[in-house]
Formats: structure tokens, sequence, C-alpha cells
């Protein structure tokens, strides 16, 4: 167990902040160092001390926990951020996770996971749970049935043929196949997956595919 | 002077009289129809202008009552969760209390998730921060979560951020739109396309149903009855959009809203 995790709340409601403090007090290793009213409470508090990990509500007058995040992440890339609210929205998870949330939690969640996320962002910087890993996917998903152009942006520059190879070997072909598939020899196909491997900086063929995905390339 | 003189001068005279009375007959005449035009235009824009504050009115109304009802009820349910959480380890066991307790917990779950139902309905708070497109897509996820319909929702492309005012009304004839297409249309596929480029936002609404949206639409016109389809117009009219309804290739409808000029001015 690690020990001492220095908590921060940014809530502008009193009787929540109570709650959660009342919810974490029977863990030992977890001690609540302060609590803000809003963002740029928590940012004014956070010039003199830092907490560790923040649980920090999305919607706050004066300055909201979405500005709040981006500015927390600037400043100390070393305090996590743990976004705790109402809101159960893909969009927002996505949109907060890009921006430096270390996790993100609703309102409603079990104590027991609260605690989690607090010790997993601690010990290992992020907290993903099943609604973070859903929206991620399917972000992921989305982009790459938008942003289906076959270039690669980081400079890799694939002729057409490569291209045709590299779409076949995502969806399992062998060499075999391929040879088949687009009349060129196997030691052809050979070379041109070679180059691929090249091209990319890939070390295998499970690099190479992943390159792919990322990149846009499979639908 | 002869008489025939006299005669044909008084004639003349006569007839250019009579000219100018008609001249200035047509002319009055004029005044009056432009006059009248005037004040109908005015009225016009005065009705505009109070369809506008009724929409503001009520989309303030909205507003407030969403952010009361997720903020502060809100907040004070995720506590009684809270506080239920802190119950369990002082219960005896063995006479169902464990059990008790989890179902009113799911209980406060199922309340808080209704509550989020509810005030997103009236009010979508992902517009503000993230954008037109994002709070369609959440729309959409909402929507699939009661599984009466499938929506598939498309951003086709271009970053240009929507005026908050107009964005808020496309978002309100979209969902509108939704509400007809679930009440008449007997759909069971919905897809939704957002493109837009620098002068033109296009959204389309595609629905898989039985094509009687159309029908609906032009019922609507004959009579006052349906709200919901005279209120996609009315707002439309209000940030200057159009929307066409045509017959889907194999069935359903195509619904197609077009704004023009929709970009948030830059400060």
């Amino acid at each position: 167990m690690v020990n001492n995790i220095k908590v921060a709340i940014a809530d502008d409601h009193k009787i929540f902040r109570s709650g959660v403090i009342n919810t974490l007090t029977p863990y030992e290793n977890i001690t609540v160092v302060f609590e803000a009213e809003d963002g740029a409470h928590l940012l004014q508090i956070m010039e003199e001390q830092q907490p560790d990990v923040i649980l920090m509500d999305l919607k706050m007058p004066n300055m909201d926990g979405i500005e709040a995040t981006k500015k927390v992440r600037e400043k100390y890339a070393n305090v996590k951020v743990i976004v705790l609210t109402m809101y159960e929205d893909d969009n927002f998870i996505v949109h907060l996770i890009e921006n430096g949330a270390n996790a993100y939690l609703l309102k409603n969640a079990e104590p027991g996971e609260i605690y989690e996320a607090i010790c997993t962002t601690y010990e290992k910087g992020f907290y993903f749970n099943e609604n973070v890993n859903l929206a991620l996917l399917k972000k992921v998903m989305h982009k790459n049935k938008q942003h289906f152009k076959p270039t690669f942006r980081n400079e890799v520059q694939l002729t057409d043929r490569e291209l045709e190879v590299l779409r076949l070997i995502c969806n399992e072909y062998t060499t075999q196949e391929i040879s088949k598939e687009i009349f060129l020899s196997p030691r052809t196909v050979e070379g041109l997956r070679q180059k691929l491997l090249e091209k990319t900086g890939a070390k295998n063929i499970v690099g190479l595919v992943m390159h792919a995905f990322r990149n846009g390339l499979i639908e | 002077m002869r008489f025939s003189d006299i005669l044909i001068i008084g004639t003349a005279v006569m007839l250019l009289l009579s000219i100018l009375v008609v001249v200035l007959v047509i002319f009055q005449q004029k005044q009056v129809i432009q006059h009248k035009l005037a004040i109908r235009d005015k009225d016009l824009q005065l009705q505009k202008e109070r369809l506008l504050a009724i929409l503001q009115g009520q989309e303030q109304e909205r507003k407030r009552i969403a952010e009361d009802l997720h903020d502060e009820v809100g907040a004070q349910l995720s506590v009684l969760k809270l506080n239920l959480n802190q119950l369990q380890p002082l219960l005896k066991t063995g006479n169902g209390e464990m059990e008790q307790l989890k179902e009113t917990k799911d209980f406060t779950d199922t309340i808080i998730q209704h509550l989020r139902f509810i005030s997103q309905s009236l009010h979508p708070q992902a517009l503000e921060n993230l954008g037109l497109s994002k709070a369609l897509d959440s729309f959409c996820n909402l929507m699939n979560k009661n599984k009466q319909v499938k929506i598939l929702f498309k951003d086709e492309g271009g970053q240009q951020d929507v005026d908050i005012e107009k964005a808020l009304n496309i978002y309100r004839v979209v969902q509108e739109l939704i509400n007809n297409i679930l009440k008449h249309a007997q759909a069971t596929q919905i897809e939704i396309t957002y493109r837009s480029t620098p002068n033109l936002l296009q959204i389309n609404v595609i629905d898989n149903g039985n094509g009687l949206l159309l029908r609906s639409l032009d019922n609507s016109r004959q009579k006052t009855g349906s709200l919901g389809l005279k209120n996609i117009e009315s707002r439309l009219n209000v940030i200057g959009g159009n929307i066409r309804y045509l017959p889907g290739q194999n069935c359903g409808t195509i619904a197609e809203i077009r704004v023009e000029n929709f970009q948030r001015p830059e400060e």
C-alpha cells in the first residue's frame, strides 16, 4: 500500500466536498489536504502547496474544471487530476483525457472506485475504467473512419503498391495470398514487406499494423 | 374665335384635367400601397423579433432548470449515495439488510440516471463546451441508450465554430426532427451527417422509415395542428436557414438542413 497520498478537492458544493471527505476518512493512506470552491481558488491555493491528486468537478463558477485541468497540467506536470463529475458523456471524457486528466469518474461512483482511482493514478499515472475505455475506443474507431486517407502524417511516404500490400497485411493476408491478389511474385511481396518495415520503423508485423491503425489506414 | 375653336380648347383642357386627376389618383394609390407594405414589413419584423424573444426566453428558462436539476439536485443525490455507502459497515447482517441497502443504492443510481437524461434533454451542456458537432453526437449517444432507434452520427469534416445562438437553434431543429421521426415514421435507423464549409453548414437527417414525415409535413402546412414541424421552420427562419424534405432512396425520408453565415463572429 502506498503511504500518505495528499488529495485536494475542487467542487463548488460544500455538501459534496464533505461527503467525499467522509468517504475517504477510513482509508488511512489518504489525507485530504485542502478543499477549493472553484478552479481559480484551486490554482490560488496551489501556489502555496501542491497535492498529489486532485478530485476535480467540471461545472464550477469562475473557472470550470476543464480550464482548471488544462492549467494544472501546464503548471504542475506531476499532479494527477481525477475528474469527478455528474456529466456522463463520451465527448466530455475524451476531451478531458486529451487535455490532461488522468481519470474520469462519475459522482455516483462507489467509494471503493474513488479510492482505487486515487491510488492507481498516484502510482501508475492514470486510471481508466470501462466508461473511459469505451469512450476512447469509440473515438479511435471514429477517427480512422473519418480520416481514411492513405497518407502517413509523420513524414513516411509510401507508394501505392506499398499501401496496397500494407492494407492486405492488415486484413490478415499471407505473402502467398498477397502475391496472388496483386499479381506479383512472392519474392517481390516479401521485398515490399521489408521496405514497409524499414519505412515505418516498425520492428515486426504487429508494429506495422499498429502504425497503419494509428494513421487511419484500416477501415 | 370660332365656336369650334372654343370647343377644341375646352375639350383639351378637360382632357388634361382628367389625365391629371387620374395621375393623382394613381400616385395616391401607390403611396397608400407603399405605406401598407411598409406597415406589413414592420409587422413581420416585429413578429420575428417577438418569436426570437420567446425562443430565447424559453431557452434561458430551460437552461436554468437543467442546471438547477443537474448541479443542485444531482450533487445532493450524489451525497445521498455516499452516505448510503457509509451505512454499509454499520449494518447487522443476516436479515437482508445488505440487500436492502444495495437496492436503495441502485435506486439512487437510477434516479441520478433519470436526472441526467432530463437535464441533458432540457439543455445540452456539451454545446457550450465542445461545440455543435460534439453536442449532436452526445445527443445521439443519449438517444441510443433507450434503444428505440439506432442513430448514427457522422461528422464529415469542417472545423468552423458555429455561432452559439444559431448552434442551439440547429440543435433543437435536429432534436425536433428526431422526435417527429420517432413519432410518425416508424424508423429503426437514423443517420445524421454533419458537414461544414466556410459558407455553408449542412446537416442531413436520413431515416429508413415509412416516409410519413413528408405527409405529416404537408398536413402541418395545411392546419396548425403539428407544432413540431412548425417549430422547425420558425427556428430556421429566425437564423436564416432552410430545410428540404426528400424521399429516401428505398424508403424513408431525407431531411436537408442548410444554414449559411453560421460562423461565430471573430473576436
